[in-house]
């Protein structure tokens, strides 16, 4: 029942990704303005457009941009059944080598800043659910929801500013500093990640936090909790035991759409931190139209987002068991 | 019967003492680590900081501006400039050019070698002009367009010939035609996709020693067989960000001792900030190029008035616009107001004594009045003799904020003198429609546009007014087209500045364009670590020259 159940929903998730290499192909040549300009630069790109339309032209179809759009794309699926990604007009590397490069990096900030921000998020979200009208709930309601409503970008400049500048803590950008090695280099890995994870894990706290919190106090009410209390549990239990278990599957759903989102929302961050991950790559390619790289990009970040909602679905399954029993789809 | 009442006890939070030490432990550790590289390097290793991203490192990879950044540490060209831009012996020690202008001939200097230990000759120049325009690299654009041959007449004596007598443009372009070294590009049939080690073995001041792609910093050392000398510092540590500001906060904090972008300097709104922290100097110089300029659309407008008319109207409009509101906030206020001559003071040629622009609205309305061309519906906006509004659209390349905030600015500045200037909203958002209407097309009424360093360096701005090949402009007067090839054609600097003396001339009684602003360009840097940098115009101290001049501070 279960293996049906994942195998339907991966079938649907296998749809969806060819769904998206063709949006992603097609909105992205949708985009104003030539890759062009920026592998000739802007100077000598205008120079050719008002004198040497035809060079241009050459250029254009030396890059075969001047193919129909659905040939184009076709050429783009042969090269990706080949498991080609191409190779990027702006930095001039095959595109795999390029993202498995920044890859790692972005993920060295978002996996530790998604597991604290978890961990944290619902620890305490559970904790002053559990408490709501307290005291301790109002002081974490009102900062986080603060801290929630604050601009990525605006966190990030705030730290660096505090933590980075004036206080002279932490490095003010970057992901190591040149010429260091073996455990050197750890370290100081470590030291540049602070700032950028605590700002991302800030963040994730804060909407952890409130989805938890939210999930708690809704189901304080049920009938399962009283049940609980009614067997002569401890407090501590019936929170951790029988409603934490129950009130994590919005949080689940909302880390796993979520995971996607931070590597947009890891953009900014990236760039105001100089990291170079993939939100900065995706940034540069946008601006350079170097759709070979968009295309690589988007396509990375689409499998990374697919495959955190299957490992969601397939989490639900646990926790819940009512999907394993099959009463629900 | 009472109902059964829930009660929630509080649970305590316990976060344990040890968790709290542990995290605080945890930051101090971190925080006493070394930030950066300064204690490794010593001090007599400059760290320079750039927003134009270098990886990976090698020397044809990027293309085309943000490999000078790095090309300029390892590779010279047969000439250089001095701080104002007046050339200067490099790899050649000396050069004539030919009577008829089509020719150069340059002597090279012997004891040059490749950082590899092998002597650079004739043949490497011939291979480096040859090689750039068989694999049409960008960073030659300057000279491939004339570029006709090279002949090596002896190992350190080569005559490079144009198609056309431009031999005093020529010699001032070729100060970024750097010379690679035949042995190790000879073999290299797609140098965009060249990795070699070698790849970055060049013959000047600076010898590359690695690159870190994590850090995204590169090193480079002092080079200490270089022709010239020996720089005066060990090392330059090059290092990426991804941002100007936090590239300017490395630099007040001082991580870095200078920014170093060819022909990116800060913006103005950044000075006041800068001038304020300690040991940063602005390194504030002025501009080559026109930061903003005013170009007419010669088509458009005289199909809405006749020659003698539009001539007036350009009259009108430059006493209209109000320059200094623009300098003050394009620039923050580094800039000054231009001339009616166009071309910037640090331009050959330059002639100082043609009066400046004047933001005259009495006289701008007095023209338009004298024309005839009156408010008669009252309006608010002046019509034409035969009834229509003295109406257009002005154009800004949208990809350029500041042009857009100034066309913005410069509409107000034409309505207060009754004209119907209003942006150009078909192209707002459209940028493929932008660059058609601008280059291709030329059917702008007023494009607010810029004149590069290149530009003022190859035909003194005609590039950006003329309609003649080689140029994108609407203007076609012939004493324009002829004056302008005069500059370009110029066979020797005497002629080159006779010549752009002249076009000055005609750009100050004609105004087929307008200088909106000359601008000072920022290119800060630190004081503390160095003194005597050598800060060059237009560019900064992103020059040869400040690589002998500085000096460590006690």
């Amino acid at each position: 029942m279960i293996g049906i159940l994942l195998f339907r929903k991966f079938l649907r998730y296998i749809i969806t990704f060819l769904a998206m290499i063709a949006l992603i192909f097609f909105i992205s040549h949708l985009m104003p303005g030539s890759p062009l300009k920026n592998i000739l630069g802007e100077e000598t790109y205008f120079r050719m457009l008002s004198q040497n339309p035809e060079t241009l032209e050459e250029l254009n179809k030396e890059y075969g941009l001047n193919r129909p759009l659905v040939e184009q794309f076709i050429i783009y699926l042969t090269a990706l059944l080949n498991a080609d990604l191409g190779y990027s007009y702006k930095y001039r590397q095959p595109i795999s080598e390029l993202i498995l490069f920044r890859l790692k990096w972005t993920l060295l900030l978002l996996l530790p800043s998604t597991v604290l921000g978890a961990m944290l998020g619902a620890f305490f979200g559970a904790l002053t659910g559990w408490n709501h009208r307290s005291g301790l709930d109002s002081i974490f309601t009102s900062w986080l929801l603060f801290v929630y409503s604050m601009p990525h970008y605006w966190l990030a400049m705030l730290f660096v500013l505090v933590f980075a500048f004036h206080l002279n803590l932490f490095p003010l950008s970057g992901i190591c500093s040149a010429g260091s090695q073996g455990f050197q280099r750890l370290v100081d890995i470590l030291v540049h990640m602070a700032l950028p994870v605590s700002v991302l894990t800030s963040l994730n706290v804060s909407y952890n936090y409130l989805i938890m919190r939210g999930s708690v106090v809704q189901i304080m009410g049920e009938g399962f909790v009283l049940t609980a209390r009614a067997k002569g549990l401890m407090e501590r239990d019936v929170l951790f035991r029988h409603v934490l278990r129950n009130a994590m599957l919005p949080l689940v759903t909302v880390i796993a759409l979520d995971f996607g989102f931070m590597v947009s929302g890891a953009l900014l961050v990236e760039i105001v931190f100089s990291w170079g991950g993939m939100g900065t790559l995706v940034y540069d390619a946008v601006m350079a139209r170097d759709y070979p790289l968009l295309h690589g990009s988007f396509l990375v970040i689409a499998c990374c987002v697919l495959a955190a909602n299957f490992i969601a679905d397939v989490l639900y399954v646990v926790l819940d068991p009512r999907l394993r029993a099959g009463e629900t789809t | 019967m009472e109902r059964c009442k829930l009660v929630i006890e509080p649970i305590k939070l316990k976060v344990g003492r040890g968790t709290a030490y542990v995290l605080v432990a945890s930051l101090v550790l971190l925080a006493t680590v070394p930030l950066s590289s300064a204690e490794e390097t010593g001090n007599s290793t400059v760290k320079a900081g750039t927003i134009s991203s270098f990886d990976p490192m090698n020397l044809f990879k990027y293309r085309p501006w943000n490999a000078v950044n790095y090309i300029g540490f390892t590779h010279v060209g047969l000439v250089r400039y001095d701080e104002h831009l007046n050339i200067l012996p490099c790899l050649a020690k000396d050069w004539k050019i030919s009577d008829d202008g089509r020719s150069i001939t340059f002597d090279l200097v012997e004891d040059a070698r490749w950082h590899d230990g092998k002597p650079v000759t004739a043949d490497d120049v011939k291979f480096t002009f040859e090689y750039n325009k068989e694999h049409d690299l960008s960073i030659a654009y300057l000279y491939k367009k004339y570029y006709d041959r090279v002949e090596v007449n002896s190992d350190h004596t080569a005559t490079l010939y144009a198609t056309e007598p431009i031999g005093a443009t020529l010699l001032t372009s070729l100060q970024s035609a750097y010379i690679i070294p035949k042995h190790i590009w000879e073999n290299v049939a797609d140098p965009e996709k060249y990795d070699g080690k070698d790849g970055m073995v060049g013959c000047g001041p600076f010898v590359f020693q690695r690159y870190d792609p994590v850090a995204a910093e590169a090193e480079f050392g002092a080079n200490p067989d270089f022709f010239l000398g020996k720089p005066s510092v060990d090392a330059v540590n090059y290092k990426y960000y991804r941002t100007m500001d936090s590239m300017l906060l490395a630099l007040e904090k001082g991580d870095i001792d200078t920014t170093l972008d060819y022909y990116m300097p800060v913006p103005g709104v950044y000075a006041a900030t800068l001038a304020d922290a300690k040991d940063v100097s602005l390194g504030s110089v002025p501009d080559v190029g026109v930061l903003l300029n005013l170009e007419f659309g010669y088509t458009q407008f005289l199909k809405m008035m006749n020659e003698s008319q539009f001539k007036k109207l350009r009259e009108a409009v430059s006493y209209a616009v109000d320059y200094q509101e623009i300098v003050d906030m394009i620039s923050a206020g580094y800039g000054e107001v231009p001339s009616r001559g166009y071309v910037p003071p640090t331009a050959i040629g330059h002639n100082p004594d043609i009066p400046k622009l004047e933001h005259n609205l009495t006289k701008a309305n007095q023209i338009l009045d004298d024309l005839g061309f009156l408010d008669t519906n009252k309006d608010g906006v002046r019509n034409l003799p035969d009834g229509s509004e003295l109406s257009f659209s002005v154009t800004p390349p949208t990809w350029k904020q500041d042009n857009v905030r100034a066309t913005e600015v410069i509409c107000n500045q034409l309505s207060d003198a009754g004209m119907d200037a209003h942006v150009d909203k078909e192209v707002m958002g459209n940028e493929d429609l932008c660059e058609q209407r601008i280059f291709k097309d030329r059917d702008y009424y007023i494009c607010i546009y810029y004149s590069t360093p290149y530009s003022i360096l190859y035909d003194g701005g005609g590039v950006n007014c003329a309609n003649m090949t080689g140029s994108d402009g609407t203007c076609s007067d012939p004493k324009l087209i002829g004056l302008v090839e005069d500059v370009r054609y110029s066979k020797t600097l005497e002629a080159r500045s006779k010549a752009v003396k002249a076009l000055q001339e005609y750009y100050s009684d004609e105004l087929p364009m307008i200088a909106l602003e000359w601008a000072s360009v920022l290119f800060p840097y630190r004081t503390d670590r160095f003194g005597n940098w050598t800060i060059q115009d237009g560019y900064g101290n992103m020059n040869m020259n400040t690589w002998f001049s500085l000096e460590e501070e006690a």
